[in-house]
């Protein structure tokens, strides 16, 4: 059931919304709550409207209170938002948790670099190669084998795309690279040397 | 308070445990094996310290990460 609005019909500050039957009630502009209320009827002395759509129970608005519906709306909004911004909203979070977590596993050498120029060095746990991971959207080759500073070739191997966000598949390929990096040449693809350092 | 984070969807999902306490210790270590059985590969990590490979739980470590399985692309 809907939260139900009461009222004497005295207000004369509104603000975003439109009353529907309500036969009993004079406004002097649109009524409170940006939503739309419907199913009007009169009790002794008040007016009583049920919203449609739900929000709170006040007593006739004045300025400061409409200040608050609007900031309990937007409470409850963010409690409950519609599906396409809650997905938008945690998609945002992944990817702030990922970041971080990133940065907390990185160098201030590896973090400096990463901020500048967009990429970060690590070195082979087995063979002492030096790796450069590009933070580049796409994931396509985005390691390079350097030799001083040329690059042989390129690898590419990551997590399922879809599974993690962006920069947790750096993380995992630093991890790799360090920790287990005969697997990780195992699994990469190697691609050639077209992007020059 | 001792961490495993597991590299998913949201960023990752911290499990943490004391390693004084053996109830948490066999939390920890039941979602480490889960993980690894379902191809995740187990990291001490942190700090801009090189990584090494996990091959299993070690409650006395402070710090681990879990990576999905990886794939040439």
């Amino acid at each position: 059931m809907p939260i139900i609005y009461t009222s004497t019909g005295s207000a004369t500050t509104w603000i975003d919304t439109t009353w529907i039957d309500n036969t009993a009630f004079t406004a002097t502009g649109p009524p409170p709550l940006m939503t739309t209320w419907t199913n009007g009827t009169t009790a002794s002395g008040q007016w009583l409207y049920v919203p449609t759509w739900p929000y709170f129970t006040y007593p006739m608005p004045t300025a400061s209170l409409i200040g608050n519906q609007i900031r309990e709306r937007r409470i409850l909004d963010e409690a409950t938002p519609p599906p396409n911004l809650e997905r938008a909203r945690l998609r945002r979070s992944a990817r702030e948790r990922a970041r971080g977590a990133l940065l907390a596993h990185l160098s201030d050498e590896q973090k400096d670099t990463l901020e500048r120029l967009g990429w970060f060095l690590v070195e082979g746990g087995v063979s002492r190669q030096r790796y450069r991971i590009r933070a580049e959207p796409n994931l396509v080759g985005n390691i390079d084998v350097l030799q001083d500073e040329r690059v042989l070739h390129r690898l590419c191997a990551h997590c399922d795309t879809n599974e993690i966000p962006f920069h947790d598949h750096l993380l995992a390929q630093k991890l790799m690279l360090e920790g287990d990096e005969n697997e990780f040449l195992r699994i990469a693809n190697r691609h050639g040397a077209y992007r020059e350092s | 308070m001792h961490v495993m984070e597991v590299l998913d969807h949201t960023g990752h999902t911290s499990i943490n445990w004391d390693p004084d306490n053996p109830a948490e210790v066999e939390t920890a270590r039941q979602a480490f094996e889960r993980m690894t059985r379902e191809g995740y590969r187990a990291f001490t990590a942190g700090n801009g310290k090189p990584s090494r490979r996990l091959d299993a739980f070690d409650p006395e470590i402070g710090e681990m990460t879990l990576v999905p399985h990886l794939r040439g692309g």
